[in-house]
């Protein structure tokens, strides 16, 4: 799951060469020349390179994207079923409820790597599943308008009025 | 120490044997004395039954034979309020529960949706043996109870008539029950999120439907049937306004009515015989004898091997057709209308027993729009569509896109009673008369209720030519259909009419989650008993 998102990730910043490889269940991003082990190091490093923009303005900014990357290394990506799924989407949901985005109010990459891996969940919710995610489909529908997700993903339908 | 032991019982009984002895004897003297006060104590009590105040007022009355004509002076639960106060009532309920202690004893008295507390207290005319009778007296017997209304300072929460208590004086068993009971009413009328400290027994959907005869006494769904018996009669009044006649149609026939698939068939003497799936024919028949308007209300029996929330394989439906001078729409107006009646109808005069289903069974009222919400196929399909559902045109309506409909109608529009109409001529049956202008489309609506589809009509092909073409089109062998189309032989006017189910009309009214709440004794493929 973490090469995945790396290479969705890398693809999404326009990083030229990126390699990434597995060791012993451990994610190696290699990036001109320079090696680099984990899934927070690997996403911080090429967001550095490429978009500084999007690594956060503040020190406290920092902190909590370090602190979402953790989580989706540790819990999210390895979720085995669809109940501790569901725990983890509950955890977002409560974080994003006083939240336009993850970190506060501007978008940075914790945003666009937890999007890149909820994606292919959230297209194939239905509007019941929109629901009680409420604040979940408010952040995916301002996240699908960024220009570049928008060209490399099909946009999901969500209801402006309450159906249930 | 053990060559000691051996030494003992060879000799005789040890010591530690005599000490058992002698406490078993100490044990026998002390019980042989307990019993003999006991027997004094008894004695004593059957010297009390001697003097027993309450003889002739309470006891199990004989089995009723009609022996004697009496004037009936009994008040029913439902009447009794605080302008009776203090006064004498004589009432005949049952015996919903009962806890009595030694002098004084609680017993709760039900009658359809309605309880009443009742308290007996040792005093001049009532003995310490009338408390114990009416304590052991069984669950669900009924008993008539003569007593003094008394006005009550606290409100009783736990019963429905909540100002007032009696004070019995006499107490007669009319019709005792069997002590162990399959169900408890209580369990059987718990709502479901009631106290989430409390009880959660809820009781089976199957044990409830095994043992019917209990479980219809509960209150919810004495309202339930009442309220069914009430769509019934708007329905039927509703129509008799318009000029309606009713009309009985026979159950029993020779082929079956639309396609053979889903009927029930059997041995007619020397030929076979099908139970009928729908009244269509007949209705039809009559509109082409000159009744005009005519409605029917009979079983209809449906041979599908579903097993769903909602569907029976016997239910009751209200069928209705009308012949019309120039547009279908004329029809289906007084359709829509008589929906309204309906439920305008049940909102205004059943408003008690919604209140009481609701009770136990919680749901959102029933919204609906006056002149109701009509909206073409077409419509429905673009609604959809904005809501990211891919789907033809000219595609038949699954029931997931179905209720989806139904949530964006209600979004929309606020109700949860709509039609639609102009269904795509594909998707229906052949009798159905094609759209004059586009013959994709066809002059037929389906209804829907909380988004779920409860009438399905059209206006009919009268002409027996063209019934023909439509029915080769279908590829239905026309010697199966002769008879019906003979019926059109001799001039028909033109007519459009449509079907409802009760049971459907009264689940989704009420919002309940299961056609089997709604049909008194159930048919289904599992199911032919009771």
């Amino acid at each position: 799951m973490e090469k995945k998102i790396l290479e969705l990730t890398a693809k999404y910043l326009q990083v030229g060469q990126v390699k990434v490889s597995l060791d012993n269940n451990k994610v190696i991003t290699e990036i001109e020349g320079k090696k680099i082990l984990g899934f927070v190091c690997g996403t911080l490093l090429m967001v550095r390179l490429k978009n500084r923009r999007l690594d956060g303005h503040t020190a406290l900014e920092k902190c909590l994207i370090q602190d979402w990357l953790t989580y989706c290394a540790t819990d999210l990506f390895h979720c085995p079923t669809f109940e501790t799924l569901n725990v983890c989407l509950q955890y977002i949901n409560k974080e994003l409820a006083h939240h336009s985005y993850l970190c506060g109010y501007t978008l940075n990459i914790a945003d666009v790597v937890v999007f890149l891996a909820l994606h292919p969940f959230i297209s194939n919710w239905s509007f019941l599943q929109k629901e009680q995610y409420m604040n979940i489909s408010r952040w995916f529908s301002a996240m699908q308008k960024d220009e570049s997700l928008r060209e490399t993903y099909a946009p999901v339908q969500f209801s402006r009025t309450l159906l249930y | 120490m053990t060559n000691e032991n051996k030494e003992n019982s060879e000799d005789g009984p040890s010591k530690k044997a005599l000490k058992k002895a002698q406490k078993a004897a100490e044990k026998a003297a002390k019980k042989a004395e307990y019993k003999a006060q006991n027997a004094v104590q008894d004695d004593a009590t059957q010297e009390g039954a001697e003097v027993d105040c309450s003889v002739g007022l309470y006891g199990n009355l004989t089995l009723n034979k009609s022996q004697e004509k009496l004037p009936v002076t009994h008040k029913e639960l439902k009447d009794l309020d605080e302008s009776l106060a203090n006064q004498n009532v004589t009432i005949r309920a049952r015996l919903h529960t009962s806890r009595g202690k030694g002098r004084q004893a609680f017993f709760v008295l039900r009658s359809c949706e309605h309880t009443v507390q009742c308290v007996i207290a040792v005093g001049e005319m009532v003995s310490k043996q009338m408390i114990k009778f009416v304590c052991n007296i069984a669950k669900e017997s009924i008993i008539d109870v003569e007593g003094k209304v008394v006005v009550t300072g606290q409100k009783i929460e736990s019963c429905s008539i909540q100002d007032i208590e009696i004070y019995a004086t006499k107490v007669f068993v009319v019709s005792a029950s069997a002590q162990r009971l399959p169900l408890q009413i209580d369990d059987a009328m718990r709502p479901e999120a009631d106290d989430p400290e409390g009880l959660q027994i809820k009781v089976n959907q199957d044990t409830r439907l095994d043992n019917r005869v209990l479980d219809l006494r509960t209150p919810t769904n004495q309202a339930i049937f009442r309220l069914e018996a009430g769509v019934c009669h708007l329905f039927r009044e509703a129509l008799r306004m318009r000029g309606f006649t009713e009309i009985m149609c026979p159950k029993l026939i020779s082929s079956a009515s639309e396609g053979g698939a889903n009927v029930f068939g059997m041995k007619y003497f020397e030929r076979e015989a099908f139970l009928a799936q729908s009244p269509q024919l007949y209705k039809q028949m009559a509109i082409a004898a000159d009744f005009g308007k005519v409605f029917t209300i009979g079983p209809v029996f449906r041979a599908e091997n579903s097993n769903t929330h909602r569907h029976l394989t016997e239910f009751v439906g209200l069928d209705l057709e009308m012949a019309f001078t120039h547009h279908y729409h004329e029809a289906v107006n007084v359709i829509g209308n008589m929906f309204t009646e309906i439920f305008r109808g049940l909102r205004d005069n059943y408003a008690d027993e919604i209140a009481t289903v609701n009770h136990q069974f919680p749901a959102e009222p029933f919204k609906f729009l006056d002149p109701p919400l009509c909206l073409e196929f077409k419509e429905g399909v673009a609604l959809l569509k904005e809501a990211g559902i891919e789907m033809e045109e000219t595609e038949d309506l699954s029931t997931p896109n179905e209720k989806l409909l139904g949530r964006l109608v209600k979004a929309k529009y606020d109700t949860d009673f709509y039609i639609l109409d102009k269904y795509p001529l594909a998707v229906r049956p052949f009798y159905t008369m094609p759209d004059p202008n586009n013959p994709k489309w066809s002059n037929s609506y389906d209804m829907f209720m909380r988004g779920e589809e409860i009438l399905s009509g059209a206006q009919r092909i009268h002409d027996a030519t063209l019934l023909v073409e439509r029915a080769k089109a279908h590829e239905i062998p026309i010697d199966t259909i002769q008879s019906y189309i003979d019926s059109f032989k001799y001039g028909c006017p033109p007519h459009a009419g449509g079907g409802i189910g009760l049971e459907r009309v009264t689940m989704l009214y009420l919002g309940l989650d299961n056609i089997r709440k709604t049909s008194m004794f159930p048919r289904d493929p599992k199911r032919l008993t009771p």
